[in-house]
């Protein structure tokens, strides 16, 4: 099974991404094919036995697009940059043709609907629906040209998109007109429907694809921070080499004021490094050797050589992209909505236009001009481009806002997720604690055994765990002494260890774990439980070590709090989300902790592969959650909630798992996300209720369906209509005018051209969009510098 | 495919329901014994907007020769809703309309083109119109209405 996400160029409208996504999936050996007008791509999963990228791309070539495959993939950011701004002045000169040619018309029309001019259609004897029609005909049939195309393409394969409805409403109007003038002396010809319609929808496009640029730039940005050359190091001499030719293994040398190519670990000297790029980090970091490097990143001061441990597409920065190049083409939930609604509404309003036509002309008896003028209207006003648009735009808007702030998150459904979420279950170790505790008291309760020994028994024996607090024991057994080597080790998840040692010459058997390992062995503890809850109220972590089944010394240890755990902690209940601490410390460890940061609710001694059914638990509880957590025991955790959030450079499976991913650190980046989250998705709301609203309000205005109400008979206003004309001067007359009028088709246009247009700046307002508690944090950076 | 063969029958049926429609509830058929010719002339006056005469009548089943007639110097047209004309008239010209009154009642005739006011067209003085009845009054396209009646057949009325 093969998994791409690809772009795909030459969509024009959300009805086109529906149409490959229709087509597609008709396919054998496709399985998955969701396409994104918004983002311009396509994410495919299909069997490579039974269907090529050539083949798929022939079939979407076919409706007049072009999938750009690996193959032919041109990476480079000047080439991508250099197409779109080609496709980006061809459509302007569409639409400066396409308004040089109208402009008579729409000039002249205008003149008579807005400035109140008599109709004089007729200059030096020359009737002027000859010009008009000379100039309707190329904007017609040369400059809207692409719409033909694309309609038939669509009709092809039985779908309906937008072009249908723009290609049936200006045909029409323009048949009309030319017949009308040319063998029935009409008074309404409709030049302007075909022309000023063809402009403003083409206007509208065109202010699409600009929006959509800037939208994506996103990742445009991200591309440009890649450096173009690496310094390394070969048979002892530096060379520079091209990035594409650096290797895993390489030692590459950077410069102060460079930027670090690649991943790496640094295998000499030191620097400050700005990881702003890639982490959203505003403070340069200090990074000495050992120590993890990021590609992309700026060197600031000091010269190193790092060792390259990710190259190419495996880099941190790639990776990034790639997530935020396949969340934009996910698509949300609601979406599937949003394209269900608009396959269905073309169809829908070609019969709502016959049925305004018939209704017209055989059951109110009209004649049939008045019958098709209102029809064009209908088929004119119901374009479902704005509908199309509501829900991309946001998205990918917002998910490229949140890629600023060091937030990725994976597609529309983690946003819509996030927005819904009402209770936060963090992970205490490595998320709300920085994960490296250190032990701060090493209490004897009893043996023979020295202090130092015991510490350095303590130490070896933890040689053989995993466990983050085995470090600490370790790092504080190593003061006594060297460790000694283990004979026999056995660890037993969420309580302890057990281990043998040879230590004077003899095996000793060295006990370290929990209460719960305690009563399990038999031990009795009671008579150190004073001690032990003492320690535990102050957020210490104990355990007991055992020597030779004698209990020998409690060790102590304490996690140091992450920087603005308290801020975050606060932001979320400021939210009023339920914040819940779940750890596999005893409860009064975690209450201690849960105190010192502000967290109510805690789950404590929750071991690690109990996680996902804590998580679930809540779920049953009605609560809709979301779980943060770095590691790679938090995984389970992470896909059992609704939402997971991987925090940190984390682990790879974290990353893999969760919804959303922090690459920064800092725990406030939570309630960034959500926030964020929720403001896309009240954009979303926002745009779907502009632009239904404008459909449902101007499809029966369209068809006249408000003379009913504003007319007793034919062209005789209503009682209450004439009443008001009356009552309210110059108001009342204005009203009068409107209620017995009909949209023309005109007007129609210039009215579904607009809302595609607002519904896109809609969207791009979030561009500026800071959520409340990244005010705070940028507010409290710039008064830092004012307070040293 | 499958969706535009259903959309095309329900179009079919639509139209061709409508159509049935209208010949049974159609009522106002008129054959050509039931009525007589009638020729009548109506002018649009120049910068007075209005028709003259203002009410035509005619009796029901007429067959009905309009020749229309438009003194300015700018676009007018002609439209009654109820019996399905609207035709252009062009500045200084006239235009022949031939119709049957097909239905009867009362309906208006107007100006169907947008053909601004007083105030803004024609430089007359205090805007308002100099001659006919409405001299010294404000008019404009949308006071350009006259009174169509149509009565019942005349075979019945004697």
């Amino acid at each position: 099974m093969t998994k791409l996400v690809l772009k795909v160029k030459g969509m024009h409208c959300a009805s086109c991404a529906i149409l490959i996504d229709k087509l597609l999936a008709k396919q054998p050996g496709v399985q998955a094919v969701s396409t994104s007008y918004g983002a311009q791509k396509v994410a495919l999963e299909f069997d490579e036995a039974k269907i090529s990228l050539e083949q798929i791309d022939g079939f979407v070539n076919k409706l007049g697009y072009d999938v750009i495959r690996p193959d032919e993939a041109t990476n480079s950011v000047e080439e991508e940059e250099a197409a779109e701004e080609k496709e980006l002045k061809l459509s302007k000169k569409r639409v400066i043709a396409a308004f040089a040619i109208a402009s008579p018309i729409i000039a002249y029309y205008m003149g008579v609907h807005m400035f109140n001019l008599p109709h004089v259609h007729e200059v030096w004897g020359i009737d002027l629906n000859y010009i008009y029609w000379i100039l309707s005909t190329p904007i017609q049939f040369v400059i809207g040209w692409p719409f033909y195309r694309n309609a038939w393409a669509a009709v092809r394969i039985g779908a309906a998109n937008m072009d249908v409805l723009v290609v049936l409403g200006t045909t029409a109007a323009y048949l009309y007109s030319m017949f009308g003038f040319l063998f029935f002396n009409i008074d309404h010809p409709f030049w302007e429907s075909s022309a000023a319609l063809i402009s403003f929808i083409l206007l509208g496009r065109y202010v699409e694809v600009v929006a959509k640029g800037k939208a994506s730039s996103a990742i445009k940005e991200l591309l440009k921070l890649e450096a173009k050359e690496a310094h390394v190091e070969r048979d002892g001499k530096e060379v520079t080499i091209p990035l594409e030719e650096l290797t895993e293994g390489d030692v590459v040398i950077v410069k102060p004021g460079e930027k670090v190519p690649v991943d790496g670990t640094i295998v000499e000297g030191e620097s400050h490094i700005d990881e702003k790029v890639v982490t959203g980090e505003s403070f340069p970091v200090k990074r000495v050797t050992g120590d993890e490097v990021i590609g992309a990143t700026v060197n600031l001061e000091g010269r190193f050589k790092f060792k390259a441990t990710k190259v190419g597409k495996d880099t941190l920065l790639n990776q990034i992209i790639r997530m935020v190049e396949e969340a934009q083409a996910k698509r949300a939930p609601v979406q599937d909505l949003v394209d269900k609604v608009s396959e269905y509404f073309v169809p829908a309003v070609v019969l709502l236009s016959i049925i305004t036509f018939v209704g017209w002309v055989f059951i109110a008896d009209l004649p049939v001009q008045a019958g098709v003028m209102r029809m064009i209207a209908v088929l004119v006003i119901s374009c479902p481009c704005a509908m199309g648009l509501a829900t991309p735009t946001a998205l990918v808007v917002g998910i490229g806002r949140a890629a600023k702030f060091g937030i990725i998150l994976k597609g529309g459904e983690a946003l819509e997720k996030a927005y819904k979420v009402d209770t936060i279950a963090l992970d205490k170790t490595g998320t709300l604690t920085i994960g490296k505790p250190v032990v701060t008291d090493f209490v004897m309760i009893g043996g023979t055994v020295k202090d130092t020994d015991a510490a350095l028994l303590a130490a070896s024996a933890e040689m053989g765990s995993e466990h983050p607090l085995a470090r600490a024991v370790i790092e504080y057994g190593k003061k006594s002494g060297e460790v000694l080597t283990l004979k026999k080790f056995e660890g037993i998840q969420g309580m302890g260890l057990k281990a043998i040692i040879t230590w004077n010459k003899k095996d000793t058997e060295v006990i370290i774990g929990n209460m719960m390992y305690m009563n399990s062995l038999k031990i009795d503890a009671k008579q150190y439980v004073q001690k032990l809850e003492e320690l535990q109220e102050q957020a210490k972590t104990v355990v007991f070590l055992l020597i030779d089944g004698v209990p020998t010394a409690l060790i102590a240890m304490a996690d140091t709090l992450k920087p603005f755990a308290k801020e975050a902690i606060d932001e979320l209940k400021r939210m009023k989300k339920q914040v819940i601490m779940i750890t596999g410390d005893n409860e009064k460890t975690a209450r201690a902790i849960a105190k010192l940061v502000g967290i109510d609710r805690i789950l404590a001694e929750v071991l690690p592969q109990d996680k996902a059914a804590t998580v679930k638990k809540l779920q049953e509880e009605g609560r809709i959650v979301a779980m943060v957590g770095d590691g790679i025991n938090d995984s389970p955790a992470l896909a059992q909630a609704n939402l997971g959030i991987a925090i940190g450079s984390g682990t790879d499976v974290a990353i893999e798992t969760g919804e959303v991913i922090l690459v920064k650190d800092d725990l406030r980046d939570v309630a960034t996300a959500i926030q964020l989250s929720r403001k896309t998705i009240i954009k979303v709301w926002q745009n779907l209720f502009w632009a239904f609203f404008y459909n449902v309000a101007a499809i029966p205005v369209a068809a006249g369906g408000h003379l009913l109400l504003t007319q007793v008979s034919f062209g005789v206003a209503a009682g209450w209509v004439v009443g008001i004309q009356q009552q309210f001067g110059a108001l009342g007359q204005i009203f009068f005018n409107l209620s017995q009028a009909t949209l023309r088709p005109e007007i129609a246009g210039f009215a579904m051209a607009f809302s595609s247009v607002s519904v896109v700046a809609n969207s791009m307002t979030l561009h500026r969009y800071v959520p409340p508690i990244e005010k705070e944090i940028i507010k409290s950076k710039q008064e830092a510098p004012v307070k040293a | 495919m499958n969706k535009y063969l259903i959309l095309g029958i329900i179009i079919i049926i639509l139209i061709g329901g409508g159509a049935l429609y209208k010949s049974k509830t159609d009522t106002d058929n008129c054959t050509p014994e039931m009525g007589s010719d009638v020729n009548m002339t109506v002018i649009s006056k120049k910068l007075e907007w209005r028709f003259e005469p203002e009410t035509i009548t005619v009796a029901k089943c007429d067959r009905v020769t309009l020749t229309v007639v438009n003194e300015d110097n700018f676009d007018h047209g002609v439209a009654i809703d109820a019996l399905g004309i609207s035709q252009r008239l062009p500045a200084n010209g006239q235009i022949v309309v031939p119709f049957v009154a097909s239905k009867e009642g009362e309906f208006p005739f107007y100006c169907s083109v947008s053909c601004s006011d007083s105030k803004s067209t024609g430089n007359l003085p205090g805007g308002v119109v100099q001659a006919g009845p409405y001299a010294g009054q404000m008019r404009g396209h949308f006071e350009h209405i006259g009174k169509f009646i149509v009565e019942g057949l005349k075979s019945v009325i004697n």
